[in-house]
């Protein structure tokens, strides 16, 4: 019996170990979502916010490391650059470089999916509009989409606390998101996206060479990516699918890049090109 | 959880169930994160099981049992997350930096790994029982409300738990070789 009373002892007392658990982040996310989450509603099944699997994770967090690249890049070329999160001051090149577009074909095969009744989403933040399923529904930009998803342990794991936090902390602001969200298949999150000022003649490659595609998290088994040429509203991007785990379709217009993340890959890769077929991108 | 505020966020009051939230969400976490252990899966089950209440609330007919309630989503959202296939997961542990091992009542840190270990390869149902039980300090006959199941089950369960916990600890006398967080 005082053997039981010890043990006991020792696992209240190991529970009972202080650690660093503000669930400040979760709580924002759930106030953020409740607008978009109705109750009484007998037809729509319990489902939680993020249902992505860790590599989707992983590719968010790299998602993010393009955004602090080309934030980066912007800062190296300060004169091009308006500032993080606002409208671009565009700075055009006499001579831009002819390598900054992507060879426009082959291009991805274009969707045979029927777009005519989706809705339109219009970044107030970015200027680009794409539509989406009536099954889902949009919402704007919020400077706590990018670090909500990516939890400490993978930061460190994949990417370094140092690149993330001088992120995080504004030396390189992050990037807000735009999300297409409330998917019908029981995952939510289906869509993000956003626009960056890089420097003008930055290719399509250059940004997703900083992130998405070379950054495979050492020791962890990140799906394999293709990539391929795609027109997006007329211009020349590409597009890369990491099995799947996410798709991202990335487009320059002048020094403005404007990236399409899709957390599923493959599996929705006819619905992501769907979508993106659908995207109008603002005048330059 | 006051019933009036359980009330109003059953009629929509948004307000109402971000106070709710609010005062349960950092419990949530912590009982998550001890039943998961991973810090991860315990934020995003967190972050299901207040979203369900939010969806769910209306529904509950006595408000007056809204934290057995509310408890029994968590536990539901642990138990998905922790059944969802994990290709890869850093081996991290983070240990308070300022934390001796005479702070607290275990021998030893490695007392503490073999713990871990042990918890790790227990199911997840029992863990759960393991965690309200001694973790919040609920009787088992509450145990047993949250979980939904018989009172002489969460008594097995937390039976075979303690007892695979012992074994953990009885196991492993080698010496105490500390892996320091990252």
């Amino acid at each position: 019996m005082s053997a039981e009373r010890d043990m006991t002892r020792i696992v209240r007392s190991w529970l009972q170990v202080d650690e660093y658990e503000s669930a400040d982040r979760v709580l924002d996310i759930v106030l953020d979502l409740l607008d978009t989450t109705p109750q009484h509603r007998s037809a729509w099944p319990v489902r939680r916010f993020v249902v992505m699997n860790s590599y989707a994770k992983l590719a968010i967090a790299a998602v993010v490391v393009v955004v602090v690249a080309i934030g980066g890049l912007a800062l190296l070329r300060p004169g091009e650059s308006s500032g993080p999160g606002g409208a671009p001051i565009a700075t055009p090149s006499p001579t831009p470089s002819p390598s900054a577009a992507p060879s426009p074909s082959p291009a991805a095969s274009p969707s045979t999916i029927d777009t005519t009744d989706w809705v339109p989403f219009t970044s107030d933040r970015y200027g680009y509009t794409i539509s989406y399923p009536p099954t889902h529904s949009g919402m704007p930009g919020s400077t706590k989409s990018a670090p909500t998803f990516v939890a400490q342990a993978q930061r460190d794991f994949a990417f370094g606390t140092d690149l993330w936090e001088r992120s995080a902390g504004g030396e390189l602001a992050t990037t807000p998101l735009d999300w297409i969200v409330l998917g019908p298949d029981g995952y939510q999150i289906g869509f993000w996206g956003f626009a960056a000022t890089v420097p003008v003649g930055t290719s399509v490659d250059d940004i997703i060479s900083q992130g998405v595609g070379t950054r495979d998290p050492p020791g962890a088994p990140f799906p394999a990516c293709e990539s391929e040429p795609i027109m997006i509203d007329g211009q020349p991007g590409r597009f890369h699918v990491c099995g799947d785990s996410v798709s991202i379709a990335v487009v320059t217009i002048g020094d403005r890049a404007y990236v399409f993340v899709e957390g599923r890959g493959s599996v929705e890769k006819d619905l992501m090109l769907a979508q993106l077929s659908t995207v109008q991108l603002p005048t330059p | 959880m006051d019933a009036d505020l359980v009330i109003r966020a059953q009629q929509g009051d948004k307000g109402a169930f971000a106070l709710i939230a609010t005062q349960t969400a950092n419990r949530f976490l912590a009982v998550a994160r001890r039943i998961l252990r991973d810090p991860d899966l315990a934020e995003d089950a967190t972050q299901q099981a207040l979203l369900s209440i939010w969806q769910d609330l209306p529904q509950v007919r006595d408000p007056a049992r809204f934290d057995a309630w509310s408890y029994r989503l968590l536990v539901h959202a642990c138990y998905a997350e922790g059944r969802r296939d994990h290709r890869w997961a850093p081996n991290l542990r983070l240990l308070p930096v300022d934390q001796s091992a005479a702070d607290d009542d275990l021998s030893s840190v490695v007392d503490r790994d073999q713990l871990e270990r042990g918890f790790d390869r227990l199911p997840i149902e029992h863990r759960a029982v393991v965690v309200l039980h001694h973790y919040l300090d609920l009787p088992l006959d509450r145990v047993a409300e949250v979980l939904g199941i018989p009172v002489g089950t969460a008594h097995s369960r937390l039976h075979h738990a303690m007892r695979g916990l012992r074994a953990a600890l009885d196991a492993d006398a080698r010496p105490p070789v500390r892996e320091v967080a990252r």
